[in-house]
């Protein structure tokens, strides 16, 4: 690569520079390997993002430049400031996805040789790998599709040669062709190496449990955090109950973090650890028995009706507090067997009196009304628990108190207080922290549950949907040394629930929009049960269908070996089936005449042209009655041989060819 | 920063060494395993393939994608690492159709003198109509030479012309990394063919040494033309050696190869250089043969232990050339 052309930047020597369009389609290739983020990155950043590359993409051919030192300097101080500021570090998969993708954008700027922009492309990988852990939704695939065939179309263009090379627009060029190509062969490939590789049935290293997780549940509830939450409309579980149970959706409870501790600024938290591992109860023959699949949560705990038997998971531990959790967090979705024993109470713990003293304890001095409230209560029904709880529900019933998602703002310190007697609008959060409240006064054991309630039937897909928007919050009383499941804001009479609320619910949607939902959700099922979830217990499974009973990773990977090696073979009989098609005719024709001259005697030798062998032949057999024929023939092949374009030698002029071949060789053995 | 530091050492210039020290010893094992009597067919035992440095990166990337992805059970991203894996690997097989049964028909090294540029000319056979891109032909020792197919029938190579006499050519390397740049796939391709390189020629020779009593004769024209052989014209014949009757039955061009002995007035003689070393006095005598060639004088060449016929003309320039080669 000695002529530089005049419109490449000048760069370091020895390193072979791109030419504009090289140049181009790599910035497109990263561009578009961006693209799958740009579904789960912070709208700022995406913004940079697309700004940076497209002005890049776009100045290409007019600028290739590497831009001023100082320009990415303050650049570089931008962006790492604008993900610290988004994220608020750069640890984790966020921030550090978001600070990859932010300084690849720049290399952008900078990049003139070959080598530059092959680590680009080589980074897009794993980038488009990487991007999966964020999301996996349907579109990812898509794009993420796309962005496999710009960044190998980028890598076919770069291997050619940049002067000389290529030239004009990079849509619809050369490359394409050949990657669609690749591709065709490589996807089943792909698709036996991903149902037949062996998985890992443990992770080799673990992730560290997010702090605030994806099922919008964490270990503290503050007033009014969970009211997002509760508009949410994103999946977080479906269920397959057995044999087509359809239990009463309004008694299924799927317990979260249990909250024992209220503090000073009504914030309900779990405090220290309160529970202790211990074993489930014994399975009956009344027990539910389901299966779910959970979103990714990023957190460790299980959903199960209350109240739990058994998960049919490895590495699962159950606590006092009746709940699952797994040795590591779901950071992918995750399918697993459950049966509960649908109830409205729950053992205790094996410490009773600890916990109903945990359950009684109130922050000094907050609320004075709502213990006033509770004193009165305990001393009207003489400390009887049942009977307070009674009264208490009553009170909500019949006061009027209001659901709704957007309740006035709390003034003071006692927000207690306020809710019970001024305000009277709230959500589950706010009936169940002043539930327990209103008991502990009373005297009465309470805690505060989180968790989801609830869920829609889909019968004609045939689950049922939890939705993040069902997070509820309810009460657990300790009465006859049982925690027996209490909901204040069931009490709330149906005319009393604001239509936000309602519409939240999506109890005001018109069919049609019920119905795109309803679809929508089901693809989405149907892709995480086939795909997102297969995994190691999943390809036994597909072993058991051919009746391979405890498939290891010694049969996966001997039928892997042979699915491959079929498909190597079936390629190799089409390659040879198409080369033998391609095979010029005319040479195989002048060959045969070849063999039989030297049979008399006329022998080509090696280096010898068919001009020159000609002009030997007719010194020596000029008289021959074959030689003029051989003569003509000759010529012809030469025509037919040497031509500018092989392919232009007709099918027809071939076959000429070969009659005067047939024609040759037969007065040659006349001779 | 880490190359430079590398470069002080020397380690790099030393492993560059070793690396052609090894390259060449292998091509010569693999180019004479492989068979060299010409035309010579890339089959499969003659390829050879190897990932490049960017083949071996892309595979530490796709190797922590794969791993990744299987400790996450990720499974979109698990397809993909695959996805681009099947495709790293198919390029391969490609790169591979794109050498193989490629045939070289023939190899031609025009004469060169010692010290400039051996031109070489090989030859491709249009063996099946299939096209092949990025191509890069490189003699050791030599230019690299990019080329694609349909498009080129010969490829022109040129490689130092180093030692005087029959000098055999270096292995030629054909190679692609296309289509992804991931893997090299190669053939050695050595031909038994030797060039013949002349004496290098001197840069400021004297002048011809001029026989003062007889002048500077112009040879007369050769009266009898002895038609010892016809062949094909080929390219650089002068017009007169062209046999006009006999292209003209022929219906293309044929050239007479001539022997016209004369008499000789311009004696280039070894013994009457005085003064230099061997090779310097050959180095002058080709310089002096062009330049008599050039003015189309007659002149005679001797040498210590054989002397030409006198002679002009091209033809022999040419074997006055040869014999100053191959002179022990």
């Amino acid at each position: 690569m000695s002529k530089v052309p005049s419109n490449t930047p000048s760069n370091k020597p020895g390193k072979p520079l791109l030419s504009p369009m090289q140049f181009q389609y790599s910035v497109m290739a990263l561009a578009a390997a961006s693209l799958p983020a740009l579904l789960w990155l912070e709208w700022s950043i995406s913004l940079c993002l697309v700004v940076i590359l497209g002005i890049r993409a776009s100045t290409a051919r007019r600028h290739p430049q590497a831009w001023p030192m100082w320009l990415r300097v303050v650049l570089i101080a931008a962006f790492v400031s604008l993900v610290v500021t988004n994220y608020g570090s750069f640890y984790g998969r966020g921030p550090g996805g978001a600070l990859l993708l932010l300084m690849l954008a720049l290399k952008s700027t900078e990049s003139a040789s070959t080598r530059d922009a092959r680590l680009m492309v080589c980074t897009s990988f794993f980038l488009l790998v990487a991007s999966f852990l964020m999301s996996q939704s349907f579109m990812a695939l898509i794009l993420s599709a796309i962005a496999t065939i710009f960044c190998f179309g980028a890598l076919e263009v770069l291997s050619r040669p940049a002067v000389g090379g290529p030239s004009g627009s990079p849509f619809g060029r050369l490359g394409t062709k050949e990657v669609l190509t690749l591709l065709s062969l490589a996807i089943p490939v792909t698709l036996a190496l991903w149902l037949l590789f062996p998985r890992l049935s443990t992770p080799l290293w673990g992730t560290t449990e997010s702090d605030n997780g994806r099922s919008g549940l964490s270990n503290t509830m503050t007033p009014g955090s969970m009211a997002e939450l509760l508009i949410d409309d994103s999946p977080l579980m479906r269920i397959r109950f057995d044999n087509g149970v359809r239990p009463d959706r309004n008694s299924l409870y799927f317990r979260g973090p249990v909250l024992w501790d209220l503090g000073g600024d009504g914030t309900w938290s779990t405090g220290e650890i309160r529970s202790h591992l211990m074993r489930p109860s014994a399975a009956s023959p009344q027990d539910l028995n389901y299966e779910v699949i959970l979103e990714p949560t990023d957190q460790r705990m299980l959903f199960v009706a209350d109240q739990a038997i058994s998960v049919g998971e490895s590495s699962v531990f159950y606590n006092s507090e009746q709940r699952f959790f797994r040795t590591t967090p779901i950071s992918d979705l995750l399918r697993y067997r459950a049966s509960s024993a649908l109830s409205s109470t729950v053992p205790p713990g094996r410490y009773v009196p600890q916990e109903r003293l945990w359950a009684l304890r109130l922050p000094p001095d907050r609320n004075p009304r709502t213990i006033a409230l509770g004193q009165q209560f305990a001393q009207q029904y003489q400390k009887d628990p049942a009977a307070i709880v009674a009264a208490a529900l009553a009170m909500y019933r019949e006061q009027p108190f209001r659901y709704t998602l957007a309740p006035p703002e709390f003034l003071g310190i006692h927000t207690t207080d306020e809710f019970l007697f001024d305000t009277r609008a709230g959500f589950c959060q706010h009936f169940s922290s002043s539930f327990a409240t209103l008991m502990r006064a009373a005297g009465v054991p309470t805690r505060v549950t989180t968790g989801f309630a609830g869920g829609e039937y889909r019968d004609n897909a045939g689950y049922f949907l939890v939705t993040k928007a069902r997070a509820h919050a309810w009460n657990e009383v300790l009465i006859d040394n049982v925690w027996q499941r209490i909901d204040p804001t069931g009490q709330v009479p149906p005319e009393r629930v604001d239509a936000a609320a309602r519409e939240a619910f999506g109890e005001n949607q018109s069919d049609f929009m019920r119905a795109l939902r309803e679809r929508r959700d089901q693809i989405a099922d149907w892709w995480n049960r086939t795909v997102l979830n297969f995994n190691a217990a999943r390809q036994a499974d597909l072993f058991k269908s051919f009746g391979v009973a405890n498939a290891g990773w010694e049969q996966l990977v001997g039928t892997l070996a042979g699915v491959l090696a079929g498909l190597g073979g079936l390629w190799a009989l089409i390659v040879w089936y198409r080369d033998r098609r391609s095979e010029n005719p005319v040479q195989i024709h002048y060959l045969r005449v070849l063999k039989r001259l030297a049979q008399l005697g006329f022998e080509r030798e090696s280096a010898e042209g068919p001009r020159d062998f000609l002009v030997r032949v007719q010194l020596a057999a000029a008289q021959k009655p074959w030689f003029d024929a051989f003569d003509e023939l000759t010529q012809r092949y030469i025509a037919l041989s040497y031509a500018d374009d092989l392919a232009n030698a007709s099918a027809l002029e071939a076959e000429a060819f070969a009659k005067a071949t047939q024609a040759l060789l037969k007065q040659m053995r006349g001779g | 920063m880490i190359r430079q530091l590398l470069e002080f050492i020397g380690l790099i210039g030393w492993l560059q060494r070793i690396k052609a020290r090894l390259n060449s010893r292998f091509s010569r094992i693999l180019g004479k395993r492989a068979g060299r009597s010409l035309p010579i067919l890339l089959n499969q035992k003659r390829l050879y393939v190897l990932p490049t440095g960017f083949g071996c990166f892309t595979a530490l990337v796709l190797f922590v994608c794969t791993l990744g992805a299987l400790n996450y059970n990720n499974n979109l991203a698990l397809g993909f690492a695959f996805l681009f894996c099947a495709l790293a690997f198919l390029s391969v097989h490609v790169a591979h159709r794109n050498l193989i049964r490629l045939e070289f028909s023939h190899v031609l090294a025009q004469p060169a003198f010692a010290g400039g540029d051996l031109a070489v000319e090989v030859g491709i056979n249009p063996h099946d109509a299939r096209a092949r891109t990025c191509l890069n032909g490189e003699f050791e020792f030599g230019t690299r030479v990019e080329f694609e197919l349909p498009g080129a029938s010969a490829i022109q190579f040129a490689l130092p012309a180093v030692k005087r006499g029959w000098q055999e050519l270096p292995p030629l390397t054909i190679s692609t990394q296309w289509p992804f740049g991931l893997f090299t796939v190669w053939a050695h391709v050595w031909p038994e063919t030797q060039a013949l390189i002349y004496p290098m020629l001197e840069a400021k020779p004297p002048n011809l040494p001029v026989d003062s009593s007889h002048g500077l004769g112009r040879a007369s024209h050769a009266g009898d033309e002895d038609l010892r052989n016809l062949r094909a014209y080929r390219p650089g014949d002068a017009p007169r050696q062209i046999a006009w009757r006999a292209s003209a039955r022929a219906g293309e061009l044929r050239t007479r190869e001539l022997e016209t002995p004369t008499s000789s007035e311009l004696v280039l003689d070894y013994q009457h250089i005085q003064g230099l070393a061997h090779e310097a006095k050959l180095s002058r005598l080709a310089a002096w043969c062009v330049r008599a060639a050039a003015e189309q004088a007659n002149f005679e060449l001797r040498l210590p232990n054989q002397a030409s016929a006198s002679g002009q003309g091209a033809a022999h320039l040419l074997s006055c050339l040869k014999q100053l080669a191959l002179t022990p």
